[in-house]
Parts: structure tokens; sequence; C-alpha cells
């Protein structure tokens, strides 16, 4: 069971080395309209003001990044704090919320706010 | 006797204010304000006169959100004053913001729930209860959704400060078919202000020294603070020159006024460039640190001088050689003014482009007088994690029809023919809040035909707009002094950005409810509730929960005011492009295949006997949510055509004729007004008239409505509507 | 001392968008098709306006009203503003022709005369009349012409004015506008109804 979790986040993290060589490919790959809600779901519960636990992050738009700054933070996930929440997510999922958040980063064509 | 009474109680009340008065005397420029700003209810008077109370709010007469002062006497709204500490409008209210209680007390307003019984259109209606109404919604929605995807309805909602909620309920449902009214106005100018600086900044009017106006009308289109701080900068030392084919009142009271070819804009502003390159007197330390494509754009605008440009844009050379001069000297405090409305050519972003491209060589970026960076006051929120509905299509409907479209605006024009052709996917329900595109978007005849493709189309309004005439299910809004509403940032420019809300000033009016309470009860229907599981209350705590001070200023002045730094925000810091500079040359244009730097193309030319077609606005309209305001059509009861006498002469029209004006997209009546004002290849008529609903009684049967007559180009950059491409023929009925 | 109400108007400040008209409809409830108030352009016809001239009864120190009114209802009153006694008012009209600016009206349901009275209400109350106030480019100054240090005496001390009469009578009046006003001779000669023009000495009401 714990070794099935490892090899998955294993894979996981190659597909995501694999396919970040082409960013603009994969954000094409990933769904960014499933990604806003995804993102929304998964990240939103610690990225957003107010947020509280050991977990509360830092309030989190697509804008508050560029895009090759939001490259570096999924090629090098690994070293997030929560990297474990990462591990637990589909590589599809991953795909989709990287497709929201580098299509509408902060040097995108069409910047955006996630509300 | 109780004249006495009054007189006493008034006398102690204005030695009270002459002690606060010193305090607001500097808001803007002369003004004087001598009576104070009392706390919601203080004002209150006792013995056997009227209950008077003072209450804050802020207008909502146009997009401006003019701080106000509510008189309230026994619950009866009877007088909107200024609000001088809130700093953004200056100490002011125009017109349509005096007339505000019009709209409020307006017997035309929608008073309760109504269901379509007769033909789209003809205006035959059932009262519903409330329950009825939102069942029936809720139950459309479902169904709708159910056969065609979350996606097949369709959201467009105004600008509003309950929108977002409007927002967050077609997210909730599932929909990211959402557009605003932006893309029928100035997406062109925000795409183009983007992508050379990353961002839109605001213009510093007020300190400014020399300010071009290509096209902007700021004395008629009312924009708080610019166009207050316009008439106060030109009053001090700042020259105004203005270019628009009609003489407006900007122009009446500029120094210089060109009469310039309809559509040439960019052949002007590529000649200023050319100038302003050739002599060598744009800002070099900007233009060398602080731009990219220099090189590039030297090469570009060499073709490009005031020759060449007065043959496009009939302005002498020669003015366009001095202007060029006189902007360099005045700078970094002169501008080429952005301006707002945008939607005018099919290029339209790359006329944009040009005037941005003018202004950083004249690097006024984050400079007095040039432009000003928008600044946020960050503001909390409740936030949300709908369902994503895996059978919903891939992208939105308006999507692949122009390369740039702001995903957040969307593009009217792109949505509604996605509609009519059902391409990608067939869109099946419309949604709209105090929206009229009926009004506002081009070619009206197309929108009803949208409208003829849904099997169910929803409005919540005050009146019963033309949008609104055409729905299945029409739900009365209340209007904006009946309600409680978001906390929002506004730009002040030169004063900082402010925070303002509103409170309610009297109860709603009918069975009017506002748009969260709507949206709330349709989303408990959807079984959303989840997602609305808060009050108005509720959601301002949350938004404000990190400006203490905020709540505390807003109670006692309307208003916010955050102390920040206006100017040098930039200092040191990189241009949120991809080159981290200004952007000359548009890497992300060329890599589009779209032009990375503005070439002109030159407007077909307008045959005799027929006229191009313009949009414009006067100070006491706000297209259609103002005409049927009996107060304001004291000011202007109809429409007009402007006409210039030279070309009515031939077409042996007279002033006050009966006209029919004819486009390849429709035909309205009409009557001429021959006028000086307008050049003789021109023509241009307000908004908001021609109103097919009946349920507006002032304005039904005055005066022709434009966007029956303009035809639906659009920017292709952007997918902003394109309102000036429309060329009609004229002839005396 | 008694107060005199003034107001000094800077008429390139004018932009005409008639906040000033609005506010004060609302503010005075005047009726559908009247106004307290106006702007006026300085052109007509084909001829291109370059100038907006706003106006409302002037307060005059000599009023050719007062003259014509056969009741005593209409008097300068405190402040120095010509006041109308709604009670009195018969409702003759011999006002309403008598003054040179036309700034008065017959109101069609009350019968009575009715004028601007710079928001009397208003400055009881501590604040500025609605047309002063609200105008967006503050077009007009409001203040105490008996006190040296108001804004009004301080601009007229500064600044050249001027006041717009009419060149057979003038009625002495008290607005002021900055010199470069175009437009100053467009003021009536004052008639009773039916145009019945009378001496100059007719409309004094002083000796």
């Amino acid at each position: 069971m714990k070794f099935g979790k490892f090899i998955k986040s294993i894979l996981t993290s190659i597909v995501l080395i694999t396919i970040l060589g082409s960013s603009s490919l994969y954000a094409k790959e990933g769904n960014a309209r499933k990604g806003k809600y995804l993102f929304r779901k998964y990240c939103r519960e610690c990225h957003t003001d107010g947020a509280t636990g050991d977990r509360a992050g830092k309030a989190l738009s697509p804008i508050d990044k560029t895009q090759a700054e939001w490259d570096k933070i999924f090629k090098s996930y690994k070293s997030l704090a929560c990297a474990d929440q990462w591990d637990k997510r589909k590589a599809k999922d991953i795909k989709d919320i990287y497709a929201h958040l580098w299509g509408h980063a902060f040097d995108s064509p069409s910047p955006a706010k996630c509300e | 006797m109780r004249k006495d009474n009054k007189k006493e109680i008034s006398r102690r009340r204005f030695l009270k204010v002459s002690a606060s008065a010193a305090a607001t005397a500097s808001v803007a420029g002369n003004t004087q304000i001598l009576y104070a700003l009392t706390t919601k209810g203080s004002a209150k008077s006792t013995g056997v006169q009227s209950n008077i109370e003072k209450k804050f709010s802020l207008c909502d007469m146009c997009f401006n959100k003019c701080g106000l002062i509510a008189r309230v006497e026994d619950g009866i709204v009877k007088k909107l004053d200024p609000n001088p500490k809130v700093l953004k409008s200056r100490g002011m209210l125009c017109a349509r913001g005096n007339a505000g209680i019009q709209r409020v007390y307006d017997p035309d307003r929608l008073k309760y729930p109504l269901l379509r019984k007769g033909a789209r259109g003809e205006g035959k209606w059932q009262r519903l209860s409330w329950d009825q109404a939102l069942d029936l919604a809720a139950e459309k929605l479902e169904k709708i959704g159910g056969e065609y995807t979350r996606c097949g309805t369709l959201f467009m909602a105004g600008s509003d400060m309950q929108s977002k909620f409007v927002h967050r309920f077609a997210e909730a449902y599932g929909s990211y078919n959402i557009i605003s009214h932006e893309s029928n106005c100035l997406v062109s100018r925000n795409r183009a202000f983007l992508d050379t600086y990353g961002e839109m900044p605001i213009p510093d009017v007020l300190n400014s020294k020399y300010i071009i106006m290509p096209g902007s009308n700021r004395f008629e289109a009312l924009v708080t603070p610019d166009s207050i701080d316009l008439m106060s900068a030109i009053r001090k030392e700042c020259k105004l020159v203005v270019i628009d084919p009609r003489y407006t009142k900007t122009a009446a009271m500029a120094h210089e006024w060109y009469a310039i070819k309809p559509g040439t804009d960019m052949a002007f502003l590529l000649a200023l460039m050319h100038v302003m390159i050739d002599e060598k007197i744009y800002n070099t330390d900007f233009v060398k640190n602080k731009t990219n494509g220099f090189a590039e754009l030297t090469q570009h605008v060499k073709k490009y001088s005031p020759r060449w440009a007065e043959k496009e844009c009939q302005i002498p050379a020669a003015a366009i050689a001095r202007m060029a001069r006189e902007l360099a000297a005045a700078a970094p405090a002169a501008m080429v003014y952005p301006g707002r409305r945008t939607s005018d050519y099919t290029d339209s972003t790359q006329i944009r482009r040009a005037n941005a491209i003018v202004n950083a060589l004249l690097g006024n970026w984050d400079q007095p007088g040039g432009f000003v960076v928008a600044q946020k006051i960050h503001l909390g929120n409740i936030p949300f994690e709908p369902d994503f509905y895996e059978d919903n299509p891939d992208d939105r409907v308006d999507v692949n029809r122009s390369p740039m479209m702001f995903d957040t605006e969307g593009a009217y024009k792109h949505a509604r023919d996605a509609v009519i052709e059902g391409n990608p996917y067939p869109i099946k329900a419309f949604f709209t809040y105090k929206t009229n595109p009926m009004q506002t978007g081009a070619n009206r005849q197309k929108t009803i035909e949208m409208i003829n493709r849904l099997d169910f189309m929803l409005s919540i309004d005050i009146m019963m707009s033309d949008t609104a005439w055409m729905a299945d299910l029409v739900l009365p809004a209340a209007s904006y002094l009946e309600r409680m509403d978001p906390y929002a940032t506004q730009q002040g420019v030169s004063t900082g950005p402010c925070l303002v809300t509103r409170d309610p000033v009297i109860k709603p009016m009918f069975e009017s409810k506002s748009a969260l309470w709507i949206v709330r009860e349709l989303a408990r229907r959807l079984d959303l509730g989840m997602h609305f599981d808060f009050t108005m209350k509720q959601f301002k705590e949350a938004q404000i929960k990190k400006h203490p001070e905020a709540v505390k200023a807003i109670k006692k002045d309307g208003v916010y005011h955050q102390k920040s730094k206006v100017y040098g925000r930039y200092d040191g810091k990189p241009f949120k492009t991809l080159s981290k500079k200004v952007e000359l040359f548009s890497k992300r244009y060329a890599d589009a295949e779209l032009d990375p730097m503005p070439v002109y193309k030159r407007p077909k030319k307008i045959p005799s006997g027929r006229f191009q077609l313009v949009v414009g606005r006067s100070a006491a309209i706000t297209q259609g949510s103002t005409t049927n305001n009996k107060l304001l059509r004291e000011l202007v009861s109809e429409n007009e055509l402007w006409l210039h006498p030279d070309s009515a002469e031939k077409l042996g029209i007279r002033n006050g004729d009966r006209v029919l004006v004819s486009s390849v997209v429709g035909k309205q009546k009409i009557r001429a007004r021959l006028t000086r004002e307008i050049r003789k290849d021109t023509v241009y008529m307000d908004t908001g008239f021609g109103v097919l609903s009946k349920g507006l009684t002032s304005v039904f049967g005055s005066g022709a409505c434009i966007a029956e007559l303009l035809e639906d180009r659009f920017d292709y950059i952007s997918g902003n509507m394109a309102m000036h491409e429309t060329l009609v023929s004229v002839r005396k009925i | 001392m008694q107060k005199k109400y003034a107001i000094v108007i800077d008429t390139l400040n004018c932009i005409d968008c008639k906040a000033c008209l609005i506010a004060c409809k609302v503010e005075n409830k005047v009726p559908e098709g009247f106004w307290r108030n106006w702007i006026k352009p300085n052109a007509i016809g084909n001829a291109l306006k370059t100038q907006y001239q706003p106006g409302q009864c002037m307060q005059c120190d000599d009023p050719s009203c007062v003259a014509a009114c056969p009741v005593d209802a209409t008097f300068k009153g405190k402040g120095g503003l010509v006041v109308i006694d709604q009670e009195k008012c018969i409702g003759c009209g011999n006002c309403v022709t008598a003054c040179p600016y036309e700034a008065r009206y017959r109101h069609p349901e009350k019968s009575v005369v009715d004028k601007c009275d710079f928001c009397a209400h208003r400055l009881a109350a501590g604040e500025e009349p609605a047309c002063v106030e609200t105008c967006p480019t503050k077009t007009r100054i409001l203040g105490n012409l008996n006190d040296p240090d108001s804004k009004v005496n301080q601009l007229l001390k500064r600044n050249e004015y001027v006041r717009i009469t009419n060149p057979l009578i003038n009625t002495q009046p008290n607005i002021y506008y900055k010199k470069e006003t175009d437009l100053l001779h467009w003021p009536k000669e004052p008639t009773l109804p039916g145009g019945i023009h009378m001496s100059p000495q007719f409309w004094k009401t002083k000796t």
C-alpha cells in the first residue's frame, strides 16, 4: 500500500518533469477550466486569506506569479512544505491546475485573480 | 413659531459645522464646504419637524460611483448631495447623480417578479411571487444544465458592486460562460496598455502640463476624477488638444481642436513618434533603461512622417510636429490621454498600442502629470470551492475568435455569434444582471436573434430595460440606495486609493431584492446553497477584517483613504511584461502573428452621400439606463442626428427635419440637428433612445436606437466591439 | 453686520454638464418645464460655442421685480436676498416680465411666482446652495460681501469681474462674472405683462 503510493508519487514527478520541458505545450494539454475548480478545491483551503491551522499558506492566485515562476514551482514542488498534498493528486489534476495558473499568470495575456 | 424653532436648530448645527469646515477645504481646488459630514442618523432634528437623516452612499447613475450624502426625511430620499470627503469624486455630483432620486422613485420601476406570457417582446406579463419565480428559474437552470451542460447558460452582469455575486453564482452553477459589459466598451484599451506596460495605468490629469485627447470627451463622458482634474489642469498651465471628428464640449474648452478624419488616429500617433524619434526629443533615459524594442520602433516609424500623416488624418503636418515638440518639452508631465470607451475600430487595440507607445517615449510612467499606477487595497473574501462538471465543454463559448480576448471579460460580440451559430456548442439560457446589451451592443437585430435562440432568459434589473423586455423572467432588483453592497477600492489618482461601500439609505421599495439575495435563493434551490452561506454583512466583515481603521473612517466620512505613495512606485521594479520592460515591440504579438508594432491601415473611403456614424456621450445620459429618467429628460428628451449644414443642404434636409438613417444592418427615424460641430462626412447620435420596451413609459417613442444601426465589427485582437465602422445614408422622410 | 450674499462665477470653468440645473430642480421642487437657474452658451445657431455662462436670480440691489410688485409680495430680505412671500403673492406676473434676466416663473399649480433664493433654507442650515455645492468644476462661489475676508471678497479683490446688466436699466445684480465672460448684454429691458415699456424711473426702488 505504502509502496504503491510511493511509486505513484515518483510517477507523478516523472510525468511533471517530462512534460514541463515544454511548458506552453503542457498548458495546452491541461484543462485550464477544470484546473481553476481543482485549484480552489485542493490548494485554496490553505492558500487563502485568513486560512487557519498549521498548513495555512500565503493567499495565491494565478496573477501572483509569472509564467516562469509557476514553471519553477511545478518543476520543484518536491521542496515545498505541501509536497505531500501534491503527491495525493492525480497527474492529470496537476496538469489541469498548472494550465489554469500558467494560463492566467501575471505576465500571461489574461492575468487573473482567483476569487 | 414652528419656523423659529427650525432656525434655532439650524444655527446650532451651523456652529457645529463651521469648526469642521477647515478640514475639508482643499478637496477640489476651490471647493468650499460649509457643512459637516454627519454620521448616519446623527443629524436627526428634534421636535415636530420631520425626521431628517443624512446617510452616505455612492452614486450608481454611471460606473463612477461618486460619493454622495442622501438627505432622508421621514424615510423618503429628498436630495442627494456630493460627499466632499470622497476625494476620488472631488466633491461633485453631476446631473445624473442629482437625478438619482428619480431612479429610485420612478413609477416605471420593476416592482415584482414577472413572467412572460405573450411572444417575446410583446410585453404581456404575469406577476409571480418570489417563490414561484425562483422555483421556476431553478427548474429551468437545472433542466438546461442537464441537457446542454452547465456551460449552456451564458451569464452577463454589468458594472455593479454586486455583480461579483452573480459571477460567483455562475461559477457555483458550473458555467464559465461569463461576460461583462466591458467588451462593448474598453477592453481594447486595457489590452493595449497591458501588452505595453504590463498593467493599465491611470492618468494623472491634475498635474499634467500638456494633454492630447484623441477621441476622448472628458467634459461630457464624465470620469471622476479625470473630468474635474482636467478643468483644474487647463485653468492652471496645462495645454489641452482635442482630436475628435466632433466639436464636443471638451473640444470647446480645449486650446486646440482638430476634426480628425474618423479612423485615422493611429496615423497621427505614429507621426508623433516619428517626430520625437527623428528630433531625439524623447526621454532618452527612460527609453534606454525601461523600454524594449526601440531600435525596431525607430525603423518602423521612419515612414510615418507628419507630412504623410496629414494626408491620412487631415491634421496639418506642422501642427503634428509642433504638438510632438510641445508634448516632449512638457514631459514627463505630459500625456496622450488613454481614453476609456475604445470600442471603435477593428484595429482598436493597435490604435491604443500606438497611444501607449507615444506615452512611453515621453517617459511619463509613474510620474506626476503622467501615468500613475493603480493601487488595490487588499480585501478579504469568503472563498468557495464549487464542483467541476465533467461533462462541460473544454472552453468558453466565445474562444478562438480573437487571439487575445480577456478571459475574465469575454466578448459580447463573439458570445452572441456563438449562440446564434450554436458553435462550438449550444447555449440555451441567458442570465443578465443590470446590463442592457440590447442598447449597448452594436447590431440590435443580432441581439434579438440570439435571444430568440434561447430556451430561457432571466433578467434582473431595476427597470424594464430593452434587455429585460426580451426576457422570460424578470426579477426586480433593489436600487443603489436600498441595499447593502460590498467594499470596493477606488482610484483617486493623485489622492491615492480609497475604500468605499454602500449601506442602505432606505428600505427596498416594492418587492425588489438585492442581487446577492436573488442568487443565494437560486443557489439554495439548486443545492448550491453552501456557496452562499453568508449574509452581506458577513461578507463585508470578511472583506474588511484587516482594515479595522477603514470601518471607522467609513462610518465617519463615508470613505477610507489609504495613505500611500502615489508616484515612484516602480522605482527599481521590473515591468510586468515578458521583457520586464515597456514593450515598444511586442514579442507576444509577434509570436501570435500579430503586428508587433502598430501598422497603419487606411480606413475605407467614405463614398459621397454616405456618412461615418460615430458613438459618443452626453453628460446627461448613461446609455439606456438614464434616458427614461424624467428629470434628465428635461435636459435631453430625444436624440438627434448631428449633421453638417453643408451635407444637409445637398440632401435637402433642414434643421429639425425627420430623417431616415440606414446602414446595412438597420434603419431608424430621427430628427436632424444641423450643426458645424461635426465633420461633413460624419454623423452622430446619442445612445439610449429608440427603445423597444413599453415598460419605459417616459422614453418610449422618442429618438432612434444607435445599436439598431451599428454594424457589429470587432477589434480582431481583443474582441472588443468595433462601433465606428458603420457607414450610413441619410434621407429626408 | 447683516450678511449680503453674492455669487462669483468663473464662466470659463463651466462645462455645461447641467448638474446645477438638476440639483436645483430637486432641492427646490421646481416643476417640470421650469427652471430656477440656467446655462447660456455664448453662440447660437451654427457658430461654435466656446463658453457656457451659468446664472440665476441675481438678488439685485435695485430690483425691478420689486418695483413691479403691486402688493409688496417680493422684497429685499435677509442676507440681501430678494424673497417672495408666497402667501402674499397674487400671481399677477408683473415681476416675471420685470426681471431683465427672466429668472422668475409662475408656478403652474400654485399660481404664485417662484425663483432662486440662493437656497435660503440651506444657507440657514449652514449649507451651500445646491447648485454651488454640486458643481463638478466649482464654477460658482458663494460668500458674504459684507465680510472683507470672505472668499467672494478675496476673489473680487484678486481678479477683475463684470456684472451682466441691461444697458438701459442697471438693477445692480449680486452675481459677478470673471471678466473674460462673453455675452454681457443679453438681459432684456423690464416690461409689464403685455410688453408694456415703462420709464427707467419706474423700475427704481432706490431714489
